[in-house]
């Protein structure tokens, strides 16, 4: 068993490392990778799954027969239009918006099930940054799958309170790690701050939340209040509960 | 068991909430769980106790490993200390796909006494999740630990 030499200290106790945790699991979907705009041209297919004219036999068009949702006659294919389904309603569920390595993830909510579109996790880098990997979950299923594309996993978390600094000092330490840590900072943070930082702003129609993930140092909150970014230390537990809370007052918003 | 409020074995008990009911499960020391919803999942709580004097590190990365090892697809969200008790211990989170598109979120409280390794492990719908939380936690909180633990 491996202990974490600098998580125990600050909890004045041995603790076990976590790091493991984080290469046994990760985000996964099942379904095609392409360009994202090639779902805005699924979105204009007509009633019956026909591309729109000025679609047919571009780059887009050949995108999406590649990724089995286009036949050879322009019209979506069953699976083509099980993706569009989750467009009728119009319920975009949840986006998610990743600053530091740029990426996206949007859930939009189907008949019984929430199509996820997702640029590469963070942490792979497996396609390139402007397709996006579609999945289909369950209703019950896409949190689990967001948090796992977010990246929340466990992690010793320690609060040292909140550090509210000039919000052009966050922004450069999203940009550079080798931004100084705000004096103010206590042990937590400033391990934190040392670490890689991707920032997530998770949307939906009734709040936003923003986590900055800082690799074993785990999960910050940020709230950005005019011209000032309040920074403090979050659970996972917390995170995620705070996201199942946005995602279910999405659901609720949309009819679940 | 001499007291109606606790559920568990001889080696450690927690306390029933008003109005949930005592299980009978094979395997467990005890399973207590809230009144059955209308529909879907049934919530619980299950006690169990196993001999081991390995520390609650290596207690609580088994059970990590355990998530992930039973539940094909399981997410591990969070592993926190618990300090809530006598013997030191850890609140694991973690979800799995259940079939039929549902998805179970289990928090796994794990303490080691020197002597045992106590599990309780309340399961319930993620949609139930936010409403069960504090409740399960409360249970949790409740662990006595009985002479000779």
């Amino acid at each position: 068993m491996i202990l974490d030499e600098r998580a125990g200290p600050l909890a004045g106790e041995p603790l076990e490392s976590l790091a493991f945790v984080r290469e046994l699991q990760g985000f996964s979907a099942e379904g095609p990778v392409l360009p994202r705009a090639a779902l805005d041209a699924i979105a204009a297919a007509d009633r019956r799954g026909r591309l729109p004219r000025d679609q047919r036999g571009t780059a887009t068009a050949r995108a999406l027969a590649a990724a089995h949702l286009l036949d050879d006659r322009d019209a979506l294919t069953p699976e083509g239009l099980l993706v569009r389904s989750h467009w009728q309603s119009d319920s975009l569920l949840l986006e998610v918006r990743r600053r530091g390595t740029a990426g996206r993830l949007s859930a939009w909510r189907g008949r019984d099930t929430v199509l996820i579109a997702a640029s590469a996790p963070a942490v792979a880098e497996q396609f390139a940054g402007d397709d996006v990997q579609l999945g289909i979950v369950s209703i019950d299923g896409a949190v689990p799958a967001i948090a796992a594309w977010i990246g929340i996993a466990p992690a010793w978390t320690f609060s040292d309170g909140p550090v509210t600094v000039p919000l052009e000092i966050y922004e450069a330490r999203l940009r550079d790690a080798g931004t100084p840590a705000p004096a103010s900072a206590g042990a937590h943070l400033r391990r934190a701050w040392s670490a890689t930082w991707v920032e997530y702003l998770c949307s939906s129609p009734q709040l936003s939340l923003r986590l900055v993930t800082a690799g074993a140092a785990g999960l910050l909150g940020v709230v950005v209040s005019g011209a000032q970014a309040t920074i403090d230390s979050v659970p996972p537990a917390t995170a995620f509960s705070t996201l199942l809370a946005q995602y279910s007052d999405a659901l609720e918003f949309a009819g679940r | 068991m001499t007291d109606e409020s606790r559920a568990g074995s001889a080696w450690a008990t927690v306390r029933v909430p008003e109005g949930w009911q005592r299980l009978e499960v094979a395997g467990a020391d005890a399973v207590i769980a809230p009144p059955p919803p209308a529909g879907g999942f049934r919530p619980n709580a299950v006690l169990t106790c196993v001999d081991s004097d390995a520390p609650i590190q290596d207690a609580s990365v088994a059970a990590l490993l355990a998530a992930t090892a039973d539940h094909p697809g399981a997410l591990v969200v969070a592993c926190d200390l618990w300090p809530h008790a006598v013997h030191p211990g850890r609140r694991i989170l973690f979800t799995y796909p259940a079939g039929g598109g549902a998805e179970v979120v289990v928090q796994k409280f794990v303490w080691a006494t020197g002597r045992r390794h106590v599990h309780l492990t309340a399961s319930c719908a993620i949609y139930q999740h936010l409403s069960l939380d504090q409740g399960f936690n409360a249970v949790a909180t409740s662990i006595r630990f009985e002479e000779g633990s």
